[in-house]
């Protein structure tokens, strides 16, 4: 049974002495813990007339973060991590917001992104063919620090596409309309760029609000977080790996990619008949092609879920549907047989298991169903889809 | 004369043109410059195109028996080179502009310093699954000697972009040509000049691209990895104490395929079957895109073929062990530190004594010890922070707790110390 779950942010280095107040209503929350800012891990508590207690909130936050927190807690005094020095200064780079229709939520984006420290990254909104007007005002609005770009078509792949040729910086930071990133998100999330083999970056995405069942659900079984451990993927990794590697929703690139190893395939993700899918494909092709994906767990954002159990039905489906379009695209453009393997242990160890799970424990039936639909669609949408690429 | 550029070249005609095309639009090789290219035992008539071809700098075109090697190459080219400073290019790097200038600057101010520029693959995008693989390892090389408290050794020493003064070129006596016919005589020269006390640097401003791509398949790369092995006995036997840094020190580690590619090895013609299965299987893999498999395979065949040019080398196991068995540790200054202070004291302290290695503790808590290394760079201030984030971790956190907790009058363990005494630490950091 679900109940009305609040979000909150707690730091190990600035603890609240009188716990977390002013949860009325709430009978969870999902804590987001931090050792002086830097991003240690997440845990779920009841909520207790309003308030959680600050003995057992520490108690449970310090049993959730591990030894992370005494790995984390020495770099911060060292100064160094295993990527280098923690002050390294940030390279130049462009953060592009893809949006459609979205207006309130792009706002929300666009603000946490200007508070962010100026490093000398530009900042792009891609408007993929908005109806109305107001995402153009929403951007228009900060003038000269937004760059606004109109793609006349549909399509969150052409959207970043026209990012990747419109940008000016060697990497390309891209971050959902309807996420907010973190005021370090950026520094953190072109931290692993240095590396020349590193061609992909992911973050990690948390929630925005809890307040309904179908966000709960959303979280709890499709969430777009990867953990709290750096990890990092490649040389020949198996591409089918791909979703493991992190998402779209929050992540970068060089733009090389577009020279070397062909743009975002403009028949899949959102905004086509494929639904989703385009970041998995792309991260497919990079660790094919040899490169490195990192995931990088402290590069923080946070998403707004769909609200609504419709939404939700159909973010479901077009999951199914874009994972099993990018392994057709594979199959079909690059010959890449492994994804026949990928799709077989996703069968044999999470969707046929689920489907024999009691209702309660896991993802609901209803959920679970429309997943498989959708896979059993994706590869005809695929087709389809690229069909209909051609003929425009 | 400032700088000689020596170039060995063996039946590449078209790559050496690509190497020397760059260089023609360089003004300061033109004025104060020459170029001196080896031609060890070519058959492609690369002297004759290249003597009969209009350069603006001084040419000069050696020729030498089939056989001898890239080494004895490089030695000829320096003998009767006139620059004060040596730059070796490979005959299949593409020098960028100002290759020249950069490697010029970074012999300034020090006398006795080698300095390799960087010269990462060429080849971009999708590829074969050998090239993807020795790709990412030099992408990986030059990245780690790029790195704030890269501590340089032995290995960092890569003849394909460096640069050295003459003087000490001399003085260590060139690179030794019997080490192998290709390979390894770079590390052994990397061992002499740590050995006579002069440094190494990295300058990736000195860049030039590497076309090694074309010259590298499977089979290659396998005939490279018994020259490794061959080089490494060969190695061994003249330098005792860099013996335990050496590959062949591990004989004994590694999963179940090290061992049994090991094992094929030592039985002789008895474990021929071991890479003739193999290597189809291996071929087979990276056709249908099995990465993972083609990883694990390969890394067992390279295994084999490593320790089959050490075999070809010592001839047999007993020989090896002899051989290892009067190892000689490295060693040198220990320097004793307390990193209770502040770490900006103990990296100045470590900057002014250069040790070899590190005795520290966290005031009366022992953290560790960084031993000294075969042919590693003495210490460096900017060294420390690194190796305490990397490889003294654990026990750094142990003494540091340790001390704190005492400092705040509590005698129970501070892990276990609860609310008070973490959030304290938390806070402080």
């Amino acid at each position: 049974m679900m109940q009305r779950t609040a979000v909150r942010e707690v730091d190990l280095g600035a603890f609240p002495a009188e716990g977390l107040t002013g949860l009325d209503g709430y009978g969870q929350a999902y804590i987001i813990v931090r050792l002086n800012g830097h991003l240690l891990c997440r845990l779920d508590m009841p909520v207790k007339d309003g308030r959680i207690e600050a003995l057992r909130l520490w108690d449970m936050a310090l049993g959730a973060a591990g030894p992370g927190l005494w790995n984390v807690w020495l770099q911060q005094w060292l100064g160094w991590d295993d990527l280098g020095p923690l002050e390294a200064s940030q390279r130049p780079a462009s953060v592009a917001v893809c949006t459609r229709d979205r207006p309130e939520d792009l706002q929300r984006c666009l603000d946490a992104l200007l508070a962010m420290p100026d490093h000398g990254q530009e900042l792009l909104v891609v408007d993929s063919a908005s109806r109305g007007d107001d995402t153009r005002r929403v951007a228009e609005i900060h003038g000269e620090r937004v760059r606004y770009l109109r793609e006349e078509r549909p399509g969150l792949n052409r959207a970043r596409n026209r990012a990747l040729r419109e940008a000016h910086h060697e990497w390309v930071a891209f971050i959902d309309d309807d996420a907010v990133p973190d005021a370090s998100w950026l520094t953190r999330l072109l931290r692993p760029c240095a590396d020349p083999r590193v061609w992909c970056v992911t973050g990690n995405t948390l929630s925005w609000e809890l307040e309904t069942r179908a966000q709960q659900i959303q979280e709890r079984y499709s969430s777009f977080s990867r953990g709290f451990v750096r990890r990092s993927f490649g040389p020949l990794a198996m591409p089918a790996a791909s979703g493991w590697v992190g998402a779209g929703v929050n992540m970068a690139l060089r733009r090389r990619v577009l020279e070397v190893l062909g743009p975002f395939d403009p028949a899949l993700d959102a905004g086509t008949l494929t639904c989703s899918g385009g970041d998995n494909e792309m991260f497919g092709r990079i660790l094919a092609a040899g490169y490195h994906i990192v995931y990088e767990p402290t590069a923080l954002a946070r998403h707004r879920h769909r609200r609504d159990d419709a939404s939700l039905q159909k973010a479901f489906f077009g999951y199914g549907v874009g994972v099993y379009a990018a392994w057709t695209r594979a199959l079909v453009c690059q010959h890449d047989w492994q994804v026949l393997r990928g799709a077989w242990l996703w069968w044999r160890h999470e969707q046929l298991p689920g489907l024999f799970r009691r209702a309660r424990r896991g993802l609901p039936r209803r959920l679970q169903v429309l997943q498989l639909l959708g896979c059993l669609a994706g590869p005809w949408a695929y087709l389809r889809s690229r069909l209909r690429e051609g003929k425009a | 004369m400032k700088i000689s550029i020596i170039i060995p070249t063996h039946n590449r005609c078209a790559s050496l043109l690509r190497t020397l095309h760059p260089l023609c639009a360089d003004p300061q090789l033109a004025a104060s410059g020459e170029v001196i290219v080896v031609a060890d035992g070519c058959r492609d008539s690369t002297a004759t195109r290249l003597r009969a071809g209009t350069w603006p700098w001084p040419l000069r075109v050696l020729e030498q028996d089939p056989g001898r090697g890239a080494a004895a190459a490089r030695n000829r080219g320096a003998a009767i080179a006139q620059g004060r400073v040596l730059l070796f290019l490979d005959d299949d790097i593409e020098p960028c502009p100002d290759l020249v200038e950069r490697h010029l600057d970074a012999h300034r101010d020090a006398p006795r310093r080698a300095v390799v520029g960087a010269y990462p693959p060429a080849l971009e995008g999708p590829a074969a699954p050998v090239h993807v693989l020795k790709r990412d390892w030099w992408l990986g090389r030059f990245h780690e000697m790029g790195q704030p408290g890269h501590r340089f050794s032995y290995r960092d020493l890569l003849s394909g972009n460096l640069s050295l003064p003459v003087a000490l070129f001399r003085e260590l006596g060139g690179f030794d040509d019997r080490i192998g016919s290709a390979g390894g005589e770079d590390y052994e020269f990397g061992i002499r000049l740590f050995a006579a006390g002069a440094e190494l640097a990295y300058e990736p401003a000195a860049g030039a691209l590497h076309h090694e791509h074309e010259t590298t398949d499977l089979v290659r790369y396998m005939r490279r990895a018994r020259q490794e092995g061959l080089a490494d006995v060969r190695i061994a036997e003249r330098h005792p104490s860099i013996r335990c840094a050496l590959p062949l020190w591990h004989r004994h580690r590694g999963g179940r395929t090290q061992r049994a590619a090991r094992a094929a090895v030592w039985a002789g013609r008895l474990g021929a079957p071991f890479p003739l299965s193999l290597t189809p299987l291996l071929r087979t893999a990276g056709l249908i895109g099995a990465q993972r498999r083609w990883l694990r395979l390969c890394g067992a065949l390279r295994e084999y073929w490593y320790w089959r040019g050490v075999r070809d080398a010592v001839g047999d196991r007993d020989a090896l062990e002899r051989l290892l068995a009067d190892s000689v540790s490295p060693e040198g200054r220990e320097l004793e530190l307390d990193l209770a202070g502040a770490l900006e004291a103990a990296e100045r302290e470590i900057d002014r004594v250069r040790p070899d290695g590190l005795r520290l503790r966290y005031g009366n808590f022992a953290v560790g010890r960084i031993a000294p290394a075969a042919s590693t760079e003495p210490l460096r201030g900017r060294h420390l922070r690194r190796l305490l984030a990397t490889e003294l971790a654990w026990p750094l956190l142990k003494a540091k707790a340790a001390h704190e907790a005492l400092a705040q009058g509590r005698a129970t363990d501070p892990m276990e110390g609860g609310y008070g005494s973490t959030a304290a630490m938390a806070r402080t950091g």
